[in-house]
């Protein structure tokens, strides 16, 4: 039981921001990161969300692929390239194998296609907040 | 919706529908509206060479005709009945000609077989346990209405251009489709925005599940998501059916209708069932009355004893021991369970346009008029087909088949055509089905010959049946006719385990049958096989696919004992009450 509050104490300090064009993402992501202990904004314009991920820290990033403007891959390589620590999960409602090659190439921590359940996604969180906790990769 | 990227699945099934049959070979029809939608129709080079080196071999031989007359025929020759009966006979073209239809026919039944797997995907989807987005809606709706496409053009070459109308049909549904993805584009979510904030944080949240011991963790399937805590309270618990405990959590097997379910779904705040799935009953009335559920957990009414507090999270299909006070104050603050979002509208719109099977049992024979929905479409398609492959077995091909006086079948006329050179089995001159080459049509025969139907009942009711059968090594066509209808059976069975499929049909009413209790038995032991059941006034059919093969050739047996237990009289007067017994009785002379 105490193992498990640490956990918690630990979980509760990530932040984690959602960035979808579609609303129905964030509205229905956010209580499964929240169930987690996450901090969570969400955003359905990606340029809005990198001007505030330029303003406040966060921890694991999860985004949508094709968005108008700044699609995921754009968004991606910007966060890592500003800190290449934060843990970026990538959602797409049209998967290829070339993007998936191309997120991950580019330092994508998973790359999910929808629709997906939402086991799927509290488990590659949970993997993406252990390897922050432990300061490096785990292995999928 | 034309310009959609197609996922690789849809694009490999439109592939094999688009494959086209050589008009030449079969008969001249009118023009194919295939043609003007801008689709090859013309038979391709590669596929005249095919035939070229095909074609002979299935033509006759010179073997002079011993298709009648059976019962002299049993070892009486330098070679066996079934040596001979691998011999292709007379009648090349019909043959080639039924080797195609049965093709196009497969074809049909893996269009079927593709539209229930998208029924039941999107019942899950809709059931709420998934992240979905538009998109996964406007594919649906797209992939939905090729195969209306697809099946009305796949019955239009078994039908000799026959039913041009179905096009129309296809095309009326696939404008329905469209309006309703554009419409559902363009709803804004007003009402949704941004949910409100909860008041109990995240840090408290995640502490207060971690304390609480997870009964069930993705185990079962979610029906319609939110979240409820309560008591568990057994349908059986209250002194009469349907008085549960308001705000209980409602375990049990399953939700047949009636029994006072209704009332008692509409008091408990969340229901857990052993079966279902999300597209049963049991779901279907969970999303309508907006009450979280979780089927096919397999044991709750065993694990769950009544009056155990119990949580449950449908929205990530969870349920845990006790009441947890914090996941209930976060939903009821963040309003997550008040609302469905757009695109759960939709998807729910574009599902009542493909699925339900509208067309009901009353009527014997619906037209295409009657047709409201993409499932009815195919449903009839399907149907209609069936009925023309019939007629080309029976009657065009019968004489290419060779009589088979199968031991323990003495009541049936059994005809055999040989679709394929099968491998030969020697000089044995056994008349038994365990001699036959073909896996499928040896369980199917196997199945009807050994079922323990009184004889004497049924000699009198089967003598005026015959059975027709057209066979490859893996693959088996059966059609049993008799005075009121046919039976059919298409099944393979082989290494793939993906391609193994039984589809089966039966003629609903039997003689002195008015209440179709024939169609009813059998609609019964289907659904108890987990067969995709469907009836309506013109058949009884059965529809499953993807089992390992010593399962499906299981399968196949019991269908061809479900033949002949068909084969007995009707039963008039007996009502729909009288089938279950009869299922246990049938379903246990096949154990």
């Amino acid at each position: 039981m105490r193992e498990r509050e640490a956990e918690g104490e630990m979980t509760r300090s990530l932040r984690a921001m959602i960035v979808d064009d579609e609303p129905i993402v964030g509205r229905r992501l956010r209580p499964v990161l929240e169930k987690l202990g996450f901090e969570v904004e969400v955003f359905e314009d990606p340029a809005r969300a990198l001007a505030r991920f330029s303003e406040a820290g966060f921890d694991i990033v999860v985004s949508d692929v094709r968005m108008e403007g700044v699609d995921g891959i754009t968004l991606l390589e910007r966060v890592r390239a500003s800190s290449p620590r934060i843990k970026v999960i990538l959602i797409t409602g049209h998967p290829s194998h070339e993007i998936a090659a191309e997120a991950m190439a580019k330092g994508a921590f998973e790359y999910i296609a929808k629709p997906f359940k939402t086991d799927q996604l509290r488990r590659v969180v949970e993997r993406a907040a252990a390897s922050l906790r432990e300061g490096e990769d785990v292995v999928s | 919706m034309t310009n959609l990227p197609l996922r690789p699945e849809v694009r490999q099934q439109v592939r094999c529908q688009t494959q086209r049959e050589p008009k030449g070979i079969l008969e001249n029809g009118p023009p194919c509206r295939r043609k003007a939608r801008g689709l090859p129709r013309s038979v391709t080079g590669t596929e005249r060479r095919n035939l070229k080196v095909t074609a002979p071999a299935m033509r006759y031989d010179g073997v002079s005709s011993w298709s009648t007359g059976a019962s002299s025929r049993l070892g009486d020759g330098p070679m066996s009945w079934l040596g001979r009966m691998l011999r292709p006979k007379g009648g090349g073209e019909a043959l080639t000609l039924l080797k195609l239809r049965v093709t196009r026919f497969r074809q049909l039944l893996r269009s079927y077989g593709t539209l229930l797997a998208l029924l039941q995907d999107s019942a899950e989807k809709q059931g709420g346990g998934f992240i979905l987005d538009r998109q996964y809606v406007i594919t649906l709706a797209e992939q939905v209405a090729e195969l209306a496409d697809a099946v009305a053009f796949d019955l239009n070459v078994m039908t000799s251009q026959r039913n041009l109308s179905f096009y129309e049909q296809s095309e009326r549904l696939r404008g329905e489709l469209r309006s309703l993805v554009a419409e559902g584009g363009a709803v804004v979510p007003v009402s949704l925005g941004e949910a409100a904030a909860p008041t109990v944080s995240p840090a408290v949240l995640a502490a207060a599940l971690a304390r609480f011991p997870v009964l069930y963790r993705e185990s079962g399937q979610v029906a319609c998501r939110g979240a409820a805590a309560g008591p568990v309270c057994h349908l059986t618990d209250g002194p009469e059916p349907g008085a549960v405990v308001p705000g209980s959590v409602l375990v049990a097997a399953d939700l047949a209708p009636g029994d006072g379910v209704l009332a008692a779904v509409r008091r408990v705040g969340a229901i857990l069932l052993d079966r279902g799935s999300a597209a049963g009953a049991a779901a279907r009335l969970a999303r309508e009355l907006r009450v979280p559920a979780i089927v096919g957990l397999g044991d709750a009414t065993q694990r769950l004893a009544s009056g155990t507090e119990v949580t449950v999270d449908a929205d990530e299909n969870v349920v845990y021991l006790g009441r947890i006070a914090e996941l209930l104050d976060y939903y009821h603050s963040a309003r997550l369970s008040a609302e469905e979002e757009p695109e759960y509208g939709l998807l729910r719109s574009v599902r009542r346009t493909a699925f339900p099977l509208t067309l009901g049992a009353d009527q014997t024979e619906p037209s295409l008029r009657d047709c409201r929905t993409v499932h009815d479409l195919v449903h009839l398609a399907h149907s209609l087909a069936g009925d023309a492959l019939c007629e080309l077995l029976t009657t065009r091909c019968r004489d290419a088949g060779t009589v088979v006086p199968l031991a323990g079948v003495p009541w049936c006329e059994v005809r055999i055509t040989s679709l394929e050179r099968l491998p030969g089995r020697g000089e044995s001159g056994a008349a038994a089905p365990s001699e036959l080459p073909s896996r499928t049509l040896r369980a199917f025969l196997d199945g009807l010959a050994n079922h323990p139907e009184p004889s004497a009942e049924r000699a009198s009711a089967a003598s005026s049946s015959a059975l027709n059968a057209a066979a490859t090594e893996e693959h088996a066509l059966a059609v049993m006719t008799s005075p009121i209808g046919f039976d059919m059976l298409d099944a393979a069975v082989g290494e793939a385990q993906e391609t193994n499929s039984i589809y089966c049909r039966f003629a609903p009413r039997g003689e002195n049958d008015p209440e179709a209790f024939r169609g009813a038995l059998a609609a019964g032991v289907l659904s108890r096989l987990d067969f995709a059941v469907a009836v309506t006034g013109r058949e009884t059919s059965g529809w499953m696919r993807g089992l390992p093969g010593a399962e499906t050739e299981e399968h196949v047996r019991i269908v061809g004992g479900l033949f002949a237990r068909l084969t007995r009289p009707g039963a008039a007067g007996r009502g729909q009450a009288a089938i279950e017994p009869d299922v246990d009785a049938f379903l246990k002379s096949c154990a």
